[in-house]
């Protein structure tokens, strides 16, 4: 098999996973609520005077970031549901593909999903700005692409644990038990480098935050009023290779126990 | 399965490692990604501390803010002269301190409204050291000192190029009109000026308000001078 055709086999996969997500009702709903909160910011900016605009765009970053993690858990659930208990993947796994190149398409579509959700809601934002001529700078992409990294990160650790782990629960579970100590780090450290904590206590935590991904480093949106000007580019090119490496290695090991898994 | 299979997670490992480092080292995570201070908190401090791990600390600081404004705008919390303000206002300048709009407000409201001069006069410059950037804390800072002193022409002079400027607290108009008739009682040779610049600030106030309570505000005074039956 060539690399050619390897590649167009996972994006067989890809699509096909991105049709399942656009045809399931559930995330469609999902999808609506989202846009009717980004809508509903426009009555909270009234009760917040001298903050509007601000106010507005922040409901916006919550929303975009709280449904991308919602969108991503429940697509990652519906799929592997409808894949395993209903043994859709037997069939799927009849055809010649490699379960890596499977668990690669399944990513891929994934990050489409993401993308599409992501995109429809950042343009409505950036209309709903425009009319209330809220002022927008290029930070704006930059925090919308920052939450992007964070968030594909996360769907891959997520495919990681549910081919680790027996069942699924557990594995969406422990995912988004990472994804809340990965907010974390920011403040590990303080309490590593406190000289009262105890030696254990440190190590154990040491261990935390050095092994769980860091989305402190993605939350670009809690920086935003702390810079003047744009984003040092330096540091969106080193959180983009930290993320891509995490991504990398998450994916790696969630192949190998997904080749070993028995199904 | 051979050690060659290893090789690029290996490879990718050691990057990774190598990627935190520069990223811990760089300028902008060591001024961005500080300890949260939220011990500086007053009211609720675990609550703040809560609000910032979980990654939403700029918004948490924004419905704080609507929390306060709902508390300034109920009457019934005058009778306890509004002393639940300033803890409120602390926990949103720690959770942002980069939030400016609360120094302006919070501070004139301390000052001017419930007496508490040094406290206010410590919460802005606790504002301008956080962003010095924006020059507005510092006119503030400036009328409040002079009005601490009692000079009330140099108050006159900022407040009205703080009221100039766009986004000002409606409230601050309100207290200039106050101290035009402070100024008409302290300068009784010049009663006429100030009333001029009152008169002509209640009609501004009432042809184009701010927010409602400043064209209550006008009408009565305009009322009273029978300017406006």
């Amino acid at each position: 098999m060539t690399e050619k055709q390897s590649f167009k086999k996972i994006l067989a996969v890809a699509q096909n996973t991105l049709n399942e997500c656009i045809r399931h009702k559930v995330l469609n709903i999902l999808f609506v609520f989202a846009l009717a909160l980004i809508g509903g910011s426009l009555l909270i900016e009234e009760l917040s005077p001298g903050a509007q605009g601000r106010t507005l765009i922040n409901v916006g970053y919550a929303n975009m970031e709280l449904f991308g993690f919602f969108t991503v858990m429940l697509a990652i659930f519906i799929i592997t549901f409808e894949e395993f208990e209903m043994r859709n993947l037997w069939l799927s796994l009849t055809k010649p593909i490699s379960r890596t190149g499977y668990l690669l398409g399944k990513f891929v579509g994934l990050t489409f999903v993401l993308l599409l959700t992501l995109s429809v809601m950042s343009l409505i934002i950036m209309g709903i700005a425009f009319l209330g001529k809220i002022d927008l700078n290029f930070n704006y992409l930059l925090v919308v692409y920052a939450m992007s990294l964070g968030l594909i990160l996360t769907i891959a650790f997520t495919l990681a644990f549910i081919s680790i782990a027996t069942n699924l629960t557990t594995g969406l579970i422990f995912s988004a038990f990472i994804f809340l100590i990965g907010h974390l780090t920011e403040h590990l450290q303080a309490i590593i480098e406190n000289p009262k904590t105890p030696v254990a206590a440190k190590s154990v935590l040491a261990l935390v935050y050095y092994l769980a991904p860091n989305f402190s480093l993605f939350n670009l949106k809690d920086k935003v009023y702390m810079n003047e000007g744009t984003f040092d580019p330096a540091y969106i090119l080193q959180i983009t290779l930290y993320a891509a490496l995490y991504t990398f290695l998450a994916l790696w090991l969630g192949s190998k126990a997904f080749k070993k898994k028995e199904l | 399965m051979t050690l060659k299979n290893y090789l690029l997670p290996a490879a990718a490992l050691l990057l990774l490692l190598v990627t935190v480092g520069t990223i811990e080292n760089s300028a902008f995570h060591k001024r961005n990604y500080k300890t949260f201070p939220f011990k500086e908190a007053k009211k609720e401090p675990f609550y703040v501390f809560l609000s910032s791990i979980s990654g939403f600390r700029i918004l948490v600081a924004d419905f704080l803010w609507m929390d306060a404004v709902q508390y300034l705008g109920d009457i019934e919390n005058q009778k306890e002269n509004y002393k639940q303000i300033y803890p409120k206002a602390k926990d949103i300048i720690t959770l942002d301190p980069n939030f400016t709009y609360p120094y302006i407000a919070v501070s004139g409201m301390l000052f001017f409204e419930l007496n508490q001069k040094d406290t206010a006069i410590e919460f802005i410059k606790y504002g301008i050291k956080n962003n010095p950037g924006y020059w507005q804390l510092s006119l503030y800072l400036a009328a409040y000192t002079y009005a601490k002193d009692d000079n009330l022409r140099m108050v006159v002079h900022n407040i009205k190029s703080a009221v100039s400027l766009e986004n000002h607290p409606p409230m601050l108009e309100r207290i200039l009109g106050s101290i035009y008739i402070k100024l008409m009682k302290k300068e009784p040779q010049n009663k006429d000026f100030w009333l001029k610049e009152a008169v002509k600030l209640w009609v501004e106030m009432y042809e184009h308000p701010s927010e409602p309570l400043n064209k209550e505000y006008a009408e009565k005074h305009l009322k009273e001078l029978g300017l406006l039956k």
